[in-house]
């Protein structure tokens, strides 16, 4: 079981994702990934780009809270968490300086949110009722 | 509509923008302004104008008025090669439809380099025949660029 992380407001699940470049495996960055079963598409912190020499490859009309769409352009990393290795995806940016893990990446997981406890469990494999 | 430039070198190349574009029909003025809306979001300057753009209230209801806008100074996040590539889909985007309808291609050098079914799959071929190059990668259809949804919100503290 993991807590929630307790710095965001109310609670929320949040886990350590790891990104690294796909040409430049080596290099890579650690990071806070909010789970976000809201989103369609995973982003990561702008300041990545720079860090891993990240380059754009294509771009996505995005459309968030306000239904106001924005162009932007999207971006290729490798992405491991809870044991997923996902070699190539397709990301956007956000100026948060966390990680917010999309469906994209959630539908590969199972997760469960165990609310009233503040905890949650993340795994590749599907959790055994009673364990 | 009143504008003030900070560079004579702007203010030839927008004039020469805002004559070729009184030439075309309302429909593809309609493109350009989608253009000039991708670049905006692309370069995040939707919320501030440059310098030597003087707005006011009548302008932000004025679609060409974003085209006057000149560029913040904060640095691209797109190389100049890969918004060649980006130009060169969408200026072969009709041609690309009757060939490779449906399919994700690659452009790089403005041309093909690479097809198959999945933005992904088809950056490793560009990878693995090319090396890391700047290469724009997209569907061949209807409704591209593709739309996502990131509705959530966040309490500013």
């Amino acid at each position: 079981m993991i807590a929630y992380d307790i710095r965001h407001v109310p609670p929320a699940a949040v886990v350590q994702v790891m990104i690294a470049s796909v040409v430049h495996e080596h290099r890579r960055a650690r990071v806070s990934a909010l789970l976000d079963t809201g989103s369609d598409v995973t982003a990561i912190p702008r300041t990545l780009v720079e860090r891993l020499q990240l380059y754009p490859i294509s771009h996505l009309e995005i459309e968030g809270l306000a239904a106001i769409t924005t162009s932007v352009f999207s971006y290729a990393v490798q992405l491991s968490v809870a044991g997923l290795v996902i070699s190539r995806l397709e990301v956007v940016l956000t100026g948060l300086d966390f990680v917010v893990l999309g469906r994209d990446v959630l539908n590969h997981l199972y997760v469960l949110l165990n609310g009233p406890e503040l905890t949650f469990e993340l795994a590749t494999t599907a959790f055994v009722a009673g364990a | 509509m009143q504008i003030t430039f900070s560079q004579p070198r702007s203010e030839t190349q927008i004039q020469q923008i805002v004559e070729a574009l009184e030439t075309l029909p309302s429909v593809k003025v309609t493109e350009v302004h989608d253009f000039v809306r991708f670049l905006q979001g692309s370069y995040a300057v939707s919320e501030t104008a440059g310098a030597g753009y003087n707005r006011n209230e009548q302008d932000t209801q004025d679609p060409l008025a974003a085209i006057f806008m000149e560029e913040r100074p904060a640095p691209p996040l797109a190389p100049a090669e890969f918004e060649r590539e980006m130009v060169a889909f969408q200026r072969l985007e009709s041609a690309l439809e009757a060939q490779y309808g449906g399919r994700v291609v690659a452009i790089h050098g403005g041309e093909v380099v690479a097809v198959g079914d999945d933005k992904m799959a088809v950056l490793d071929t560009v990878l693995a025949s090319l090396g890391p190059v700047p290469c724009y990668i997209d569907r061949v259809a209807p409704g591209v660029p593709r739309r996502v949804r990131v509705p959530s919100a966040w309490i500013a503290r």
